[in-house]
């Protein structure tokens, strides 16, 4: 029994254009054995969705199901998939996918938890990209790519680590980093130890305003910065989207925040990065005088 | 006066808790002796707000800002470490009392 997840036209950082193919894809069960990704009528695709796609293709394989692929008709989204590395990260046989060996190439990627090689390479591999400084970029994904990662490991439970996807838009002027689990979301690890947590958008709230975690109650010592980190710093440069099972959470260039329920749920965590190059090629790292 | 190097004690990736803890514990030793010290972070490439908790937000729970204004100086930060630990500080001082 096949069952099939269709992909629709515009796979973007729009995270309401998922919310069919998700509630497809939670209600796949072991006994479908297989699952037929549909991306034939696929006509855009960015980094959050190149994220989501992944992620659900190796959490299916993960499970012991055979991925059937339909690939996409538009020959600018296979290119896309083709630089981004998806066909290094799954080997197509025949008409299926299967996961493939680890490879040093940067662009697609599925980490477990810090890799300094990984880093170096897709600070180097951005920069090349995005024309901007190697200090402005290394800066970049130092400062939100380990951060991110760290929460994954530490926090997020996700049985597929996370995939990280980044592309420079020349023409927008932006550089998009998404990262994205399958975990448990932020409500489901703090609310345990922050009794008052009422939503999953009230916890991503408090965890990027507030820095509370889990392990600094458990541990009693000091945890749950990294998410303030990244927000001080997409603070001028551009925009943070955080989506948690049922929470959405964003805080544009001005530091504005808006949140909302979504009406379905999100099966992990993304964190979507939108930069502005021209901001960060201008804005220097001077929010940091260190007071004791 | 001790002066500690962050590279020699546990290499130039600091990036989670684990290298965090060896820095801690050998500035709350030498604080146990009333030494002062200077933390030199000379040749580390990467650092992440994780390293900075365990290292120096730590201190908060048994050292207060004077004194560790008074006893610990951090050299050869770049601004992008600055910038992080800028931040874990924000939180240790927030939560001093709760660690």
């Amino acid at each position: 029994m096949e069952t099939t997840i269709v992909f629709l036209p515009n796979a973007s950082s729009d995270v309401e254009n998922y919310k069919s193919l998700i509630a497809a894809y939670c209600g796949i069960r072991e006994h479908q054995k297989t699952v037929a990704f549909d991306c034939a009528q696929m006509s855009f695709i960015q980094p959050f969705g190149l994220n989501i796609l992944a992620g659900l293709i190796y959490s299916l394989l993960k499970r012991g199901l055979s991925v059937r692929w339909i690939a996409p008709e538009n020959k600018e989204v296979l290119e896309y998939l083709y630089d981004q590395r998806f066909f290094e990260e799954f080997k197509v046989q025949g008409k299926y996918l299967r996961s493939a060996p680890r490879t040093t190439s940067v662009g697609l990627k599925r980490l477990e938890g810090l890799d300094y090689g990984y880093i170096k390479d897709i600070a180097a591999w951005l920069a090349n990209n995005s024309k901007l400084p190697g200090q402005v970029i290394r800066d970049t994904v130092d400062i939100n790519l380990v951060e991110v990662i760290n929460n994954v490991k530490d926090h997020s439970k996700s049985p597929i680590g996370c995939y990280i996807c980044a592309q420079a838009y020349h023409k927008k002027d932006q550089l998009i980093l998404s990262i994205v689990d399958l975990g448990v979301g932020f409500l489901q690890t703090l609310k345990p130890f922050y009794k008052e947590l009422k939503s999953d958008v009230d916890a991503i709230h408090q965890a990027a305003l507030h820095g509370l975690s889990s392990k600094s109650q458990v541990e009693k010592r000091l945890r749950g910065v990294g998410l303030s980190v990244i927000r001080r710093f997409s603070k001028k440069r551009g925009t943070l989207e955080i989506i948690s099972s049922t929470g959405y959470w964003k805080q544009d260039k001005q530091g504005r925040i808006t949140k909302r329920e979504l009406t379905w749920t999100f099966p992990g965590t993304a964190v979507n990065l939108c930069l502005d190059i021209s901001a960060l090629r201008r804005l220097e790292l001077n929010e940091g005088e260190v007071v004791f | 006066m001790a002066t500690l190097k962050v590279l020699d004690m546990v290499g130039a990736y600091c990036a989670t808790y684990k290298e965090g803890g060896p820095v801690f514990r050998a500035i709350d030793k030498a604080f146990s002796r009333d030494d002062s010290v200077v933390l030199d972070l000379k040749g580390v490439l990467l650092t992440s707000s994780a390293f900075f908790n365990e290292s120096i937000g730590q201190l908060y729970r048994d050292y207060d800002s004077a004194f560790l204004k008074d006893h610990l100086k951090i050299v050869n930060l770049t601004p992008r470490d600055s910038f992080v630990l800028a931040r874990s500080l924000e939180a240790a001082k927030k939560h001093q009392y709760a660690l």
